[in-house]
Parts: structure tokens; C-alpha cells; sequence
């Protein structure tokens, strides 16, 4: 029995040797086969341990166990150093100039008419506002008489209407507002809405006018509805579009359709109201028109204004872009020149 | 309108005021200052009378010299330098201080005075001479410094040492605000109803200034006019006629012709100054004719004869219409135009240098029959400007004689007459008294106000306020605000404007609104779109006859247009897009990804409804939507692309694959038992008839909504998109040469068809894939297409088919394939809860084959 010792001493020697000079994984796996492996010597052994006598059993086969544990424990130990060194030398191989630039990716970019609009829409949305629509060929009545403008008001002769071949009253609307108008027939108040839009005006192209451009109007009828609320709903949005504290001031002006009406400007959020070249030195920004709504308005579409109160306001898209980002010409939005939209 | 406030403080008290702090009130108070500008030399700093004490040779130069000049009695003397010549000790003159400014006498510009080393000697300022205050003169004298007065005058000077050379010169600027009263405020346009706005906001007393009115001369002209009518007192309430003799043409007064040079008015002569200068001072509109080249005994008011023709004093001959009111110069059976009523007079009967009579009119027109005539003339002037607005027929008279007195105190001979006023109309003004609830203004303003309140507030503005019961007041409203005051709210934004906007608290409205039908689709296209990578772009709808578009009996056509450009509404986004593509290629981009969602527009839609009458509306007139709109109006979403994607080279397929992502983004079904893919028929123009594709909805839009088959834009009412490429035709009209692709989708009918997403139990057994490779012969391949197949393919599979795939179209070159084209498609099967058995797919797929073998004589390798 001594040979059987000694040859499994001799095993462990080499084993471990061989083991620790393995230069890769499929060596030290082909090393695991011949010694561990279902036809390995040392499963040899341990499989022959039956036929042993019974005096030496116990102890060759503690002898063989205790070998294979000492070579499995230094193949583990071999296989983890190797797989370490596997790794870290194909990682040294899949070095890369990781400051070449990345991939183009098509990236598409919205006008920045569409981004204001969407700022405007999701501000009033969190008040409660809810979008509106209405048609842009319109009839005198909706763009001027139910608006408490009638044939000989002066107002009429401000904006320059376009008219169509569709009949002598038809016309493209000149103002958003046609929508306060439109909303209150179909819907009985309480009512909020904003009703962003195009609007067209006989103006010759310059760079402020476009002969079309867009609005956003908004409306709100409630009971005791008051000029307070009015003040403190559009601060509130001016605020939260320009996102900073600017002191706003509401300035008496004249709308057929509100009364009392009001210019809302903003203290100028570029230089702080100490006079700039977007504000024209002024310090203040023209931001939009607003009032409470006519009585004459809200019996015209059969709601009582005894019993009922609104205010209503209206914003120019193209000039709140172009105070927003500073654009300098109205054509640009209409240009759709890439080199314009990708700065958006 | 620029208004002096020079002129404006003799009607109202504004001692102390700054400019800026009129324009502020006046800006809050309705009356927008857009600008202030200075009238006269703009000088500005400590600018003040200080008496040479000393006079020593400058140490470094000949022709200057060194002064000692005290600005206030015992006051340590400063040190300037002067060049002049004619200064001694003992004189008092102009000392301009560091930071003053003043004029620069060689060239007239802006001169800032610093303290400042002339020659290595500090001078603490200047010494000015009338040039350098802006004080024009022609003799040798102007060169030298102005001498205020002498320490050795014998009559002490009435001012002091430092005290201000403006004041004691009196060449104090005039400021001029530049104001626009609104549409609404024809009573503001004059300076005496600035001044009462004025007064008004700023609690100061209005004031009377120191003029009188001519008062007739009875019986004195005998001559010429002798009577007035008016044909029709509703375009014309009231006329007046004041005639006037012994005047001499010339010159106008100085203090007159400054006033009018301030707020940038040319003197021409006295009288044409003077009626000008009422006018502005008054807001009353007057003309004054040459009575000796009028021909008949009346002035009188009517409507213009259609043809009728008149020259206007610049000279142009008038064609007029019906519409147009005149003033003519009657005798008896006939007569001659001389004026178009409120607007301009006629050159015939225009003031000259030797006129010696004249007949002044003041007159009440009617403001819409001065509009409409303005409008019809393309005429107008500062007198229609102010009639349209509206003038008060009580003053009419007032402003007449205040001319005839300017008249004739400053363009009189000896012999001067000033006759009695020839009249028609009345210039009676109703009284118009409004009730006013104390409620409502709390109601509107929330505000707490008592009657006194109310009455302080008003009364000003010639408001006459008492109470009428309880919690209600009675207001008169003065004639001159009858205009814009009919209406109980007129005189709450009276109230709130006087109280001022700013007193009003801000706060936040209560309630809530039901926020129902919010649609997201256009939010969600734009994410989807521009991530891949297409940018939006805004186009005009209203466009050139070339691109309107498809259907020329539905176009919507622009009469007054602006251009040729802006003459139709679009009734497709496409051209417009193509224009944008085609200016971005020109400007060397070689990729040009673009879409826009917008409106396209078809006329006679009312026709179209009416021959389907709809439910009736609350007018008991047919209605479709619930209310009338004039046009169609529709929403799409188009794109066009060209150049390479991230996947090489734009193709069919690109574009194809960018609607059926949008689609599919947008929770469309677009499986082939819902849509079908067609190459369509009666394709617009722009679209290559053999690569385009049109997409068609199983089932037509939902009942109300049949607009579309009513246009026929796609000429059939189930269209939902078309995808295309470009039609090399059309583009190179459009000098598009190269490739480009279009999409277009009915965006109305898209909202229609969403349907939220609902959640369906994700399977836990192994999916199965299989390809399937069909050969078909190459007379069969040619007409062959895919929705066929894969339609013939899902109906075989049954419900255990999760997904088809093309994998590959294979033609071998060649004799090699014998002409055969092999088609692989790759079928997922999986059931949510079974495992699927190859045997169930061997089966699956058996029958497959079997369909596709006797429908498409498809073979199959073993």
C-alpha cells in the first residue's frame, strides 16, 4: 500500500505544481479533467477505494480526500488568477480613443413658436385653463359684432382685415378673440379656457409684421369674477413663463370687447427694468391685452351679466418669442431655415 | 399726438412736475406716453449766473486766460479758464458747472462740461456765451460771453449769484410727450382735454388761460355768404359759419408759430396757423375759406353725387361717391364743392396771400360718414383723424369764435369785421344721465366705495354725480364724453381707472372647471417626430395660385391680398414644404428632415351641408358641428424628407417607416385587418404615381364627421395618410433635383381613431420562431406584394402568430435561380398561457404553405 501512497503524494506534488504553472484557462481546465474529471486519476483512485482492504481504507481515503481538496482549492485559486489576467488583457486590448466624438444621432428640434405655445398652454393648463379652437375664416360677426364692435366703431379700422371670395361677410379672423365668442355658445359658464391661434392682417412684411401670426386667448366667466382675479391669474403666468419675480403693472387701454381693459407689462426681465435694447429703454415690456369681458359681450351670446362675470386676454406668440429668445426678425419663423430651427 | 406741456400748463396747473412724472400718470391713467422729446436747446447740469472777481494771464498760453468766478455772494471764486475776449472783472455771466451740458458753438453738438486741465491749468467749468446756450444771434456780440449784468449797474439784477441762467433768460425747454389717447377718446385729443385728464389724475386745479372770445359784429358784412345749410343732419348734427373781413395774410405770431413748430406742425400763415392752433389747443377741427373766391350766398352740407369730382388743397383731383359728404358753395339752382366734409377743403377756395375775407367753418360731422369717406378717399388729416373719433357738438361755436378772436387780434387790419354766425343743426347735446350701483363696482373692482368717493373721483372729468336711491348714484355725463359713457361699466372703468389699476389687489379665481377632452395627440407627435430626427417648421397658409393646392372649385381666395404670394389658402402642407426644403438645399444643407401640423382650408362646405342637412341647430338653420363656421377647416400633419437618415440613404422605405412609427407611436393599430395600403388613384400632383402608397381605414369616419368625402381632398372618404416620393416632375418645376419623400396624415380623422391604451396579460411561454421561405416564379414575383401575402399568412396562422416579419426579397442573377424570387418571412408564434408544441406550429405552418401554394403558386424547398 505503500506504492498507493506514495504515487497519491506524488499526484498532489505534480498536480499543484502543474496546476500553478497553467498559462491559460483550457490548460488549467484540461489539468482539472486528468486529475478531477470523471476519467481523472484521482477519481481513479477514490473510485477504486472499495476494493482496498478494509485496515487501509480509512486512511488512503482520507489521504486521497484530503489531496483533492487541496487540488481543487489550488485549481479555484489558478483559475481566478488566470481569469483576472484573461480579463484585464482583453480589456488593455479593447482600449479606444474614448475623445473621438460620439455617434450622429438625428435629432429633430420643434419651432420655437410650438415650445412658447406649449409653455403658454401648460401654465394655463395648471390653472385649470382647457384648450380651445376655432375656425380662422370667420364672419364679420365673430371677428367684430358679437365682439361689441359694430360696422361703425372705430376699431374696426385699426386692424386691416382680409376678406374672401367665400361671401361679402367672410373674412380671415384678425384676432383670436373670435373663440371667446364661439366657446360661450356652445358652453354655458363656468368656463376657462385658452384658445391658441392664427390670426391675419393686412400689414406689408417687415421686420415685426408678418401678414400672418398667432395668438393666445383666454377666457374665464364665473360668478364674481373680479378685476383682482384678472391681476393676479396674469402675474402669476408671467411669472411662471419667465420663470423669475418680475413686477408687472397693469395700464388702463382700450379693447371693444373688455371693459375696463388693460395692457399688461412687465417690468423688462433682461435688464431689470433699468432700460435695455429689448425694451427700448423703457424698462418695461408691452406683454399682452386683457380686461374684463363687455357686458354687451356676454348678453350677445345669452349669458347674463348681472349674474355673470369673466375677464378675458390675449398674447402674441411671435412677440413673446421673440422677446423669449431674443430673435430679432418675425421672417425667421416663417423661413423654417434649419441653421434657425437647431438653435431651438 | 405730441402735446407741449408747455401749452398743456396753461390749462392746467403743473408746477413742479417733472416730465417724466406727467408721462407716468398720464400712462397709468390711459393716455400712453410713448416718448418724450425736448423742444429747443436740450441743455442740461448746473448751469448758473457767477460774477468774475479776477482776471490773470494764463502761465502757459497767449490767447486764454485765467478767471476767479464766484457762483454765490462770499463763496470762495473758482478757477476757469476763457479764451474770450470781452470778458472784464465785474461781470456776471453764464457759468456752465462740471456735468452741465450745452452747445457746442462751432458745430451745434452736445458739449459736456468736465473739470478739465486747459493748457496745465485746471478750470473747474466754463464760461458760456449765447451760442453756447443755443441762443441764436447774428452780431459779433454772439462770439464773446453772454453778459447777464454788471456789479456796477446802477439797477441791482433781479436774480441772484448761482441762480439757474435758464430761468433768468427764459430759454427753458418745452417738453413734448408724444401720447396716443385710444380709439375710444376722441375728447383727448386736444390739449385742453389732456389737460382735464390731467388735472383729474394728478388732483391739481384746471385753468382757465387768459383768452377771450370774438364776440359779432351784427349786420357789419354784408357781402358774400349770407346763409348755411345741411341736407341731412344725421351726417352732419351742426355747421357754423363765421364770416370775417379786413384780415392781412402773413406771417403768424411768433408765440404761434413756436407752438406749432413744438409739436411738429410747419407755420404757413396766420390764419391757416390759428385754425390749426384751435384745433390742437381745443380738439375742434376748422377751415377757413377765401370768401371772395366763393361764388354763391351759402356754405351748406351734403352728400357728394356719385362721379362727382373735387381738387383738395394738395392739389389731387377726388373722385367721390355717395358716400362722401361735401361742403359746397350754393347759389341757388346749382353748386360747386368747395371742401369734403371733416376730411380736407378745396384748392378753389384755399386761403392766398391776398385774401382779405374769410368765412370760417366749425361744424359737427358725423364720425362713421367722415370714416367711410376717409377710408373710400385713402384720405385723411389731422381734422378726420379728430371727427371720426367724434367731436362735441356743444363746443363747436366756442372753438369758432376763440379763432375768430385769435384772428383778430393777430391777422387784423384797421377795418377788421367779425359777423354773425350763420347756422344750421343744433348743437344741443342730449343729456345722458347713467346709473351707477355701488354694488357693481364692488361686484367688478371689488372695491368698497361710498357715493363721495365715487363723486371725488368723477367730478373732475365734469362727471355730475348725486345719489339716486339707495347704493346707487345718478350720473350726467358731460356732452364731450357721451361718446365712450352710455353704459353703467363705461363709468366703472372711469372709476377704476382714476382710483388707479395699481390700487386694485391682486388675487386668484376660486372654482374649478372639468378639464374634458383634452387631446394630447399633436404633444406626442412632436415628441415622436422629432425624435427621429425631423424638424418642425411653421408655413404661411396663405399662398401663391401654384401651391394652393387640388381641388380649384373648394380654393379659398383672398380679395384684398396682400400679394400674389398671399393670395389662396393651402389645401395641403406639401408645397409649403417643399418650398422650405428647396430654400435649406439652397443653402448647402444636404439632409432636410422637416414636418408641420396645420390647417388646410376648403370653401363651399355650407353648400355641402346643406345638401346633407344635419341636425337642427338653436336657429333652426342646418348646422353639422352645432355652429356655423364658413369654410372647412382641417388639420394635417404632413412631412417631407431628403437625404440620408441614420440608416444610409433616404428611401420609400425611410419615409414609409417614419409614418408607421408616428402611427403606431400615437396607439394606431395599422396590423392589415384594420388598414390597408393601396397605391391609390387621383394622387396630388407632387407624388411619383408608382412609389406612393396611400393609407385607407377599414371603416369611414364616425357619423357627423363626413367631411372629408364631402371634399373628396383624397378622394376617398376612408383615407387616413399617403406616403410618397417626390414626382421628379413636379419637384424640378420647383428646382428640386434631388430625391425627396412625403408623408401626409388627416389629423382630425387620426384624434378620431386614438384609442387609450389598455394593458393585455403578458405571456410566460417560450415564443417560437420559424422562417418560412416561399419561391415563386419571376412573372409571378413582379405583381406580387407583401399585404397579400402576409394577409394570406396571419389568416392560416390563426391567433398564435404574435409577429411577421420580410426577412428578405431574394432574386439570384443569373441563370443560377432560374429566374425565381425567394421571399423569407420570419413568423413568432406564442400562446399567453400554453406551451405551443412543434407539432401544433408543424401543422401551423402546413396549412400555411398549402394556402400559399394554391393562392400565390408559392413553392417551398424541403
Amino acid at each position: 500500500m505503500q506504492d498507493l501512497e506514495k504515487k497519491i503524494v506524488e499526484m498532489e506534488s505534480s498536480a499543484l505544481k502543474a496546476i500553478e504553472e497553467a498559462s491559460s484557462l483550457d490548460h488549467l481546465e484540461q489539468l482539472r479533467l486528468s486529475v478531477l474529471g470523471q476519467k481523472g486519476e484521482l477519481t481513479g483512485i477514490l473510485r477504486g477505494l472499495s476494493s482496498l482492504d478494509k485496515d487501509v481504507r480509512p486512511r488512503i481515503g482520507q489521504l486521497a480526500n484530503q489531496v483533492k481538496v487541496k487540488i481543487e482549492q489550488a485549481h479555484l485559486d489558478r483559475k481566478d488568477r488566470l481569469f483576472q489576467s484573461h480579463i484585464e488583457a482583453r480589456l488593455s486590448q479593447e482600449r479606444i480613443d474614448v475623445t473621438a466624438p460620439g455617434q450622429t444621432m438625428p435629432v429633430g428640434h420643434m419651432h420655437p413658436l410650438s415650445q412658447i405655445r406649449q409653455e403658454i398652454l401648460s401654465i394655463f393648463s395648471s390653472m385649470g385653463f382647457v384648450t380651445a379652437d376655432g375656425p380662422e375664416i370667420e364672419t364679420d360677426y365673430y371677428n367684430f359684432d358679437a365682439l361689441n364692435t359694430p360696422a361703425s366703431h372705430p376699431a374696426r379700422d385699426e386692424q386691416d382685415t382680409f376678406y374672401t371670395n367665400i361671401g361679402a361677410n367672410v373674412l380671415l379672423r384678425s384676432q383670436t378673440s373670435t373663440v371667446q365668442i364661439r366657446v360661450m355658445e356652445m358652453s354655458k359658464p363656468p368656463l376657462r379656457i385658452i384658445a391658441p391661434g392664427r390670426v391675419y392682417r393686412n400689414e406689408e412684411v417687415n421686420a415685426r409684421k408678418y401678414p400672418l401670426f398667432h395668438q393666445v386667448e383666454g377666457l374665464l366667466v364665473d360668478k364674481d369674477v373680479t378685476f383682482g382675479q384678472l391681476k393676479g391669474t396674469l402675474t402669476a403666468f408671467i411669472q411662471a413663463l419667465f420663470k423669475k419675480q418680475v413686477k408687472t403693472r397693469f395700464r388702463p387701454d382700450f379693447f371693444p370687447f373688455t371693459e375696463p381693459s388693460a395692457e399688461l407689462d412687465s417690468e423688462c426681465p433682461f435688464c431689470n427694468g433699468k432700460g435695455c435694447k429689448t425694451c427700448g429703454g423703457r424698462g418695461w415690456l408691452e406683454l399682452l391685452g386683457c380686461g374684463m369681458v363687455d357686458p354687451n359681450v356676454l348678453s350677445g351670446v345669452g349669458i347674463d351679466p348681472e349674474e355673470w362675470s369673466g375677464f378675458a386676454f390675449g398674447m402674441g406668440l411671435e412677440r413673446l418669442a421673440m422677446l423669449k429668445y431674443g430673435v430679432n426678425d418675425i421672417r425667421h419663423f416663417y423661413t423654417n431655415d434649419l441653421r434657425f430651427l437647431e438653435q431651438f | 399726438m405730441k402735446v407741449s406741456l408747455d401749452w398743456l400748463g396753461e390749462y392746467v396747473d403743473l408746477t413742479g412736475l417733472k416730465p417724466e412724472e406727467i408721462a407716468e400718470k398720464l400712462t397709468m391713467g390711459a393716455f400712453e406716453v410713448e416718448e418724450i422729446t425736448v423742444f429747443g436747446v436740450d441743455l442740461e447740469g448746473p448751469i448758473v449766473a457767477g460774477e468774475i472777481m479776477e482776471i490773470h494771464p494764463h502761465p502757459n498760453a497767449d490767447k486764454i486766460r485765467l478767471t476767479r468766478t464766484r457762483i454765490k455772494d462770499g463763496a470762495e471764486p473758482l478757477e476757469i479758464v476763457c479764451g474770450a475776449q470781452n470778458i472784464e472783472v465785474g461781470q456776471i455771466v453764464p457759468v456752465a458747472l462740471p456735468g452741465a451740458k450745452v452747445v457746442n458753438r462751432h458745430d451745434g453738438s452736445p458739449l459736456i462740461i468736465k473739470a478739465s486741465a486747459i493748457r496745465g491749468v485746471k478750470s473747474n467749468g466754463m464760461l458760456c456765451s449765447a451760442a453756447e446756450l443755443g441762443i441764436v444771434c447774428d452780431d459779433a456780440a454772439g462770439e464773446g460771453i453772454l453778459i447777464l449784468a454788471r456789479t456796477s449797474d446802477k439797477e441791482k439784477p433781479s436774480f441772484a449769484l448761482g441762480d439757474d441762467v435758464r430761468q433768468i433768460l427764459n430759454i427753458l425747454p418745452d417738453y413734448i410727450l408724444h401720447v396716443e389717447p385710444r380709439s375710444n377718446r376722441g375728447d383727448a385729443l386736444s390739449v385742453a382735454g389732456l389737460a382735464r385728464e390731467a388735472a383729474a389724475l394728478f388732483g391739481r386745479p384746471l385753468k382757465r388761460p387768459d383768452w377771450e372770445l370774438a364776440a359779432a359784429e351784427p349786420g357789419t358784412i354784408s357781402s358774400g355768404i349770407t346763409g348755411t345749410f345741411i341736407e341731412n343732419t344725421e351726417d352732419c348734427p351742426y355747421f357754423s359759419l363765421i364770416p370775417i373781413s379786413g384780415v392781412k395774410i402773413g406771417p403768424s405770431h411768433p408765440r404761434i408759430a413756436k407752438r406749432l413748430e413744438s409739436i411738429g406742425l410747419r407755420p404757413v400763415s396766420n390764419v391757416v396757423d390759428i385754425t390749426n392752433y384751435v384745433m390742437h389747443e381745443l380738439g375742434q377741427p376748422l377751415h377757413a375759406y377765401d370768401a371772395d373766391k366763393l361764388k354763391g350766398k351759402a356754405l351748406g352740407v351734403r352728400r357728394a353725387a356719385p362721379g362727382e369730382t373735387i381738387t383738395t388743397l394738395d392739389g389731387k383731383e377726388r373722385k367721390l361717391t355717395d358716400e362722401v359728404l361735401l361742403i359746397v358753395d350754393s347759389h341757388g339752382q346749382s353748386d360747386i364743392p368747395v371742401g369734403i366734409a371733416g376730411i380736407m377743403g378745396g384748392k378753389d377756395s384755399e386761403i392766398s396771400d391776398s385774401s382779405t375775407s374769410l368765412v370760417l367753418e366749425a361744424a359737427c360731422f358725423t364720425p362713421a360718414v367722415v370714416r367711410r369717406g376717409s377710408r373710400l378717399l385713402g384720405l385723411s388729416s389731422d381734422a378726420s383723424l379728430r371727427f371720426e373719433r367724434g367731436v362735441d357738438a356743444a363746443s363747436v361755436l366756442n372753438a369758432a369764435r376763440r379763432a375768430a378772436y385769435l384772428i383778430g387780434k393777430y391777422c387784423s387790419t384797421q377795418d377788421l369785421k367779425i359777423g354773425a354766425p350763420h347756422l344750421a343743426g343744433s348743437d344741443r347735446v342730449q343729456e345722458v344721465a347713467v346709473d351707477l350701483r355701488l354694488k357693481t363696482i364692488k361686484r367688478i373692482l371689488d372695491l368698497d366705495m361710498d357715493g363721495k368717493r365715487v363723486a371725488t373721483l368723477l367730478s373732475p372729468l365734469g362727471f355730475q354725480v348725486e345719489e339716486a336711491g339707495p347704493g346707487t348714484l345718478k350720473v350726467q355725463v358731460p356732452s364731450f364724453r357721451q361718446t365712450d359713457v352710455k353704459r353703467e361699466i363705461d363709468l366703472v372703468e372711469e372709476v377704476c381707472r382714476l382710483n388707479g389699476y395699481d390700487a386694485i389687489e391682486a388675487s386668484m379665481p376660486s372654482g374649478t372647471v372639468c378639464r374634458e377632452n383634452e387631446d394630447d395627440t399633436l404633444s406626442k407627435a412632436h415628441s415622436t417626430l422629432t425624435g427621429l430626427g425631423l424638424s418642425e417648421a411653421w408655413l404661411s397658409s396663405l399662398v401663391p395660385a401654384d401651391d394652393a393646392g387640388i381641388v380649384q372649385d373648394y380654393l379659398v381666395q383672398v380679395l384684398n391680398p396682400l400679394s400674389k404670394d398671399h393670395q389662396y389658402l393651402r389645401q395641403s402642407l406639401v408645397p409649403g414644404l417643399l418650398g422650405a426644403l428647396a430654400y435649406n438645399l439652397d443653402r448647402g444643407q444636404k439632409t432636410v428632415w422637416l414636418y408641420e401640423t396645420g390647417r388646410v382650408y376648403f370653401k363651399d362646405y355650407l353648400k355641402t351641408t346643406e345638401a346633407n342637412p344635419g341636425k337642427n341647430g338653436k336657429n333652426g338653420k342646418t348646422e353639422t358641428t352645432g355652429s356655423e363656421k364658413p369654410a372647412l377647416e382641417m388639420q394635417r400633419l404632413a412631412g417631407v424628407l431628403c437625404g440620408s437618415g441614420p440608416q444610409g440613404a433616404c428611401t420609400f422605405q425611410t419615409v414609409k417607416g417614419v409614418l408607421e412609427c408616428l402611427l403606431t407611436s400615437l396607439g394606431l393599430n395599422l396590423s392589415l385587418e384594420k388598414v390597408n395600403w393601396s397605391t391609390g388613384s387621383q394622387l396630388p400632383p407632387w407624388l411619383h404615381p408608382y412609389r406612393t402608397a396611400v393609407l385607407s381605414l377599414n371603416r369611414p369616419p364616425r357619423k357627423g364627421s363626413d367631411l372629408t368625402e364631402a371634399v373628396g381632398v383624397f378622394g376617398n372618404p376612408m383615407v387616413l395618410a399617403y406616403v410618397g416620393q417626390l414626382h421628379p416632375a413636379y419637384g424640378a418645376n420647383r428646382g428640386l433635383k434631388e430625391e425627396a419623400f412625403i408623408f401626409e396624415i388627416d389629423l382630425d380623422r387620426l384624434k378620431a381613431e386614438r384609442k387609450p391604451p389598455r394593458f393585455s396579460e403578458l405571456a410566460n411561454t417560450p415564443a417560437v420562431t420559424r422562417d418560412l421561405t416561399c419561391d415563386f416564379p419571376a412573372d409571378q414575383a413582379a405583381t406580387l406584394q407583401h399585404q397579400t401575402m402576409a394577409r394570406l399568412i396571419t389568416k392560416k396562422a390563426g391567433s398564435n402568430l404574435k409577429k411577421l416579419e420580410l426577412v428578405s426579397i431574394y432574386q439570384p442573377q443569373g441563370e443560377a435561380g432560374g429566374g425565381n424570387v425567394a421571399i423569407t418571412y420570419r413568423l413568432t408564434f406564442q400562446h399567453v398561457s400554453e406551451t405551443l408544441t412543434s407539432e401544433q406550429i408543424d401543422a401551423t405552418l402546413k396549412d400555411v404553405k398549402e394556402s400559399l401554394a394554391g393562392e400565390l403558386k408559392a413553392t417551398f424547398r424541403a
